[in-house]
């Protein structure tokens, strides 16, 4: 079986947003409060490790919207799992999101 | 171009060729959403940096770690050993190593250590750390076995250096080669877990450089067998001087396996 992922408590804050927000860089960004050279370093390691998966969206739909594609990242069953297990060790990740909902 | 996109640009040359395309487009799209909500671009795009500096650092041309201390202490023996033979069946380097042993250099060897050591504290600190819990002795026998690998290694090299370009070099790059391999000594000290001696991975940057009065700020590593966390602050403070260790105890290991 393979050895549980490690995980610092900033990569569970920045897994917990790409769980719990848009699913992109500058959504972690603002959910975390953590500046871009953080939080993208941070999605990098934790793609290497196959806690998350990055796929770019439809060219089609973005140009629907004139703006830019973007890359969404999501969580994969492991990254599932490591998240499940840090937020039994950090409790206050939870209430990351909430802030974010009661914020919007 | 504007600033900002510039800023990309010159970041992108710092990724690995092959991701340079999708890394650019990348930012320059979130660029554009940071934009648009008004963020701070500026502060968005200088970040661009750090991620490309990562890449270029654990991209697929990962630079060569010595994971183990098993690893670090083999590599440093080879490295002393085949210095030693290179030094020793090369005429040149012998005839050098002969001449130095006639003239009893010990003591001329002894000042250009003692200089070394002088130079070092304007390359890394001495400062090891602060790591309640750890056993001290493992760590001492580790940097002690490093350092006596490392000085035969550097001079056996100074050695061929001095025979290949010229003998009067020899003392230069001596001073310079014991610097280097001193700060590599203990650059490296520090960045392994203090218990298993491995490699600390994982970096995250934590705080802010304007929020050092009230938080820490400086990156946290970790070890891979789950020991514990290395704190690393940025700026040494008088609550915060050196790195820290907190140990983990058996209750994480759902974390770390």
């Amino acid at each position: 079986m393979a050895a549980e992922p490690k995980l610092s408590h900033s990569a569970a804050m920045v897994l917990h947003a790409i769980q719990a927000g848009d699913g992109y860089g500058f959504s972690v960004m603002e959910m975390t409060g953590l500046p871009s050279g953080t939080v993208y370093p941070a999605m990098r390691r934790l793609e290497r490790d196959g806690l998350i998966k990055s796929q770019w969206e439809k060219q089609s739909i973005a140009d629907e919207e004139q703006r830019p594609a973007r890359k969404y990242y999501r969580l994969t069953r492991s990254g599932r799992a490591a998240l499940e297990a840090s937020q039994k060790r950090y409790p206050l990740l939870a209430r990351l999101a909430v802030s974010e909902v009661e914020e919007s | 171009m504007t600033l900002h996109l510039a800023l990309l640009w010159c970041a992108s040359w710092l990724v690995p060729r092959a991701e340079r395309g999708e890394w650019l487009a990348e930012w320059t799209a979130e660029l554009w959403f940071v934009r648009r909500k008004g963020g701070a671009a500026t502060a968005f795009s200088l970040g661009a940096f750090r991620d490309a500096l990562w890449l270029r650092r654990n991209g697929e041309g990962r630079a060569f770690r010595l994971e183990s201390p098993g690893q670090c202490l083999g590599v440093l023996s080879v490295m002393a050993v085949v210095g030693a033979l290179l030094t020793f069946c090369w005429a040149p380097s012998r005839e050098l190593a002969a001449m130095y042993r006639e003239r009893g250099t010990a003591a001329s060897f002894a000042v250009m250590v003692a200089i070394a050591l002088v130079l070092l504290p304007r390359t890394s600190s001495f400062r090891g750390g602060a790591y309640p819990g750890a056993g001290a002795w493992r760590r001492r026998a580790f940097l002690a076995g490093k350092l006596l690998l490392a000085v035969p290694a550097v001079f056996c090299a100074t050695l061929i250096v001095g025979a290949v370009i010229a003998r009067g070099l020899q003392a230069h790059s001596l001073i310079v080669g014991l610097v280097l391999a001193f700060r590599w000594v203990l650059v490296d000290q520090r960045r392994r877990c203090p218990e298993c001696l491995r490699l600390l991975d994982h970096p995250m940057r934590v705080g802010r450089p304007s929020q050092t009065f009230l938080e820490w700020y400086g990156t946290e590593f970790v070890c891979m067998k789950g020991h514990g966390l290395m704190h690393v602050p940025e700026i040494p403070t008088t609550s915060f001087e050196t790195q820290r260790w907190m140990r983990l105890d058996r209750s994480w290991s759902g974390l770390f396996g």
